[in-house]
């Protein structure tokens, strides 16, 4: 089941060319991202998000850096 | 060498590839949760009997543990522009001809290298396939990258283009429909062969200069060069597929307004100015209606367009439920942004619109808008369209999803 959320997150991330999402926190528990599945950008007006969709190996996770902003945000689970 | 690169179910693979759990399952993927069609599906979806363009009940219905995906379309313009841009760096001569097929033009490198080059940057980079085909012009090249799809490569020498023509039926050559392979089977015409033995002349009776091309296509020849440049813009539209069926005047001048503010804020961009509006409406029974008008001057703002609009809508609509509504601006002038007429009762209309333009530039499309529009149920272009291309007047922003 995919559940639409837009959350602000905390992620731990190496900046290299572009942002690459390490670990991240959902509801006081660190979530370490075992695979980018995917990553693409969208634009927003101005603003370049990075968006992903990474698993922990049991769920797929859809989460945004706004490049604008310079924030995270959680967009989706899809739960195992 | 020509050739043709053609993504292998590219949305349907796309979204396999972005979600694993989807991976090996039948999928198929839909415009938009309301009254919707199949867009593409995955091959697994495919081997059940699922085809693009079934309604979303048939496709469970022949496939009941098909999973149905709204399109994301960022994602799949994203994949298609950044492929594009790849090509590029290959040779200039690259015609997008949809989001998921372009034409390469390859003069000074083994076309069989550069082709697996492609199909490894597409896999290493997207994590999907495409296929490949390779022949002395773009018929050849598109036919072949059906013959070893899905991930496969195929090349046609310019001496084998008869034999591999001849392997075809008439009905499965690329621009051959299947009315007129319908047309032909009543007339005891199967296969290219029969076609040239019909006779050129005999085409062209029968054809006209269309009988003269095709005559041509079965001998394996086709003249349409690649096409790197974007063909000038003749008009420029947008079409929505109301959620729910407009039963009342103000619901669809809703839609319309919509449409307006999508069309200019587009012509602006691009710096056109249109003189001629153009309004289909199509009822639930599928019957369009269209009907265009001359604005009486060249203009890219809103309010002419939307003006013109109702007028025409007024005159064609029949009170019957409306399932679609599209308008575009045609008779365009390039490097030339009108927003005002001696008519107008307000002056400082350029002001507003570059306000709004810049404000929707910053923050995003539809940031600001009219007020009516909120009303819409579906608010923004969701849907690709087989123009859209990933640069130019052609390129469409996809609001989110």
């Amino acid at each position: 089941m995919i559940l639409n959320l837009h959350e602000r997150v905390r992620v731990g991330a190496v900046f290299d060319a572009s942002p690459k999402p390490v670990w991240f926190s959902l509801n006081g528990e660190k979530i370490t991202v075992k695979e980018i599945c995917y990553r693409w950008k969208e634009r927003a007006g101005a603003d370049v998000v990075h968006k992903y969709t990474v698993t922990d190996g049991f769920n797929v996770y859809e989460i945004s850096f706004s490049a604008l902003d310079a924030c995270w945000y959680l967009e989706a689970i899809n739960e195992a | 060498m020509i050739i043709c690169m053609d993504m292998d179910a590219f949305f349907a693979s796309v979204e396999q590839a972005a979600n694993p759990k989807l991976k090996g399952k039948p999928i198929a993927v839909i415009g938009a949760k309301e009254r919707t069609v199949v867009v593409t599906s995955s091959y697994e979806a495919r081997a059940k009997g699922v085809k693009t363009g079934m309604s979303k009940y048939e496709a469970q219905r022949v496939c009941p543990d098909v999973i149905l995906i709204c399109a994301h379309t960022r994602i799949y313009t994203y994949v298609s522009s950044e492929i594009v841009k790849f090509l590029k760096t290959i040779t200039p001569d690259v015609e997008v001809y949809s989001i998921d097929e372009a034409f390469l033009d390859i003069k000074d490198n083994d076309p069989v290298t550069v082709g697996y080059m492609i199909m490894s940057y597409v896999k290493k980079t997207f994590n999907i396939t495409c296929s490949i085909g390779i022949g002395p012009n773009k018929l050849i090249a598109k036919m072949a990258t059906e013959v070893n799809k899905p991930d496969g490569l195929y090349m046609v020498h310019k001496e084998d283009v008869l034999k591999f023509i001849d392997t075809f039926e008439l009905g499965d050559i690329w621009g051959i429909g299947r009315r007129l392979a319908k047309r032909f089977r009543s007339m005891g015409i199967f296969t290219p062969t029969d076609l040239r033995a019909f006779g050129r002349d005999r085409l062209e009776k029968m054809l006209g200069i269309g009988g003269i091309r095709l005559f041509q296509m079965v001998h394996g020849e086709y003249s349409d060069r690649v096409v790197s440049e974007e063909p000038p813009v003749k008009s420029i539209g947008h079409s929505m597929t109301l959620p729910v069926n407009g039963e009342t005047r103000e619901t669809a001048l809703n839609y319309l307004l919509q449409l307006s503010e999508m069309v200019s804020a587009r012509a602006r961009k691009n710096g056109f100015a249109g003189k001629t509006l153009h309004l289909v409406i199509r009822d639930t029974d599928m019957m369009s209606v269209s009907r265009q008008k001359g604005i009486g001057f060249f203009t890219s703002a809103t309010h002419h367009i939307y003006e013109t609009a109702i007028e025409l809508f007024d005159e064609l609509w029949d009170h019957r439920p409306i399932r679609l509504l599209g308008i575009s601006i045609g008779n365009l002038v390039g490097e030339s942004v009108i927003l005002t007429n001696i008519m107008d009762d307000f002056g400082k209309y350029p002001q507003l619109y570059d306000a709004i333009d810049k404000i929707n530039s910053k923050y995003g499309k539809t940031s600001i808008s009219y007020a009516s529009v909120l009303n819409c149920k579906r608010i923004g272009a969701k849907t690709i369209s087989p123009a859209w291309r990933p640069e130019g007047t052609r390129n469409v922003e996809f609001t989110p999803e």
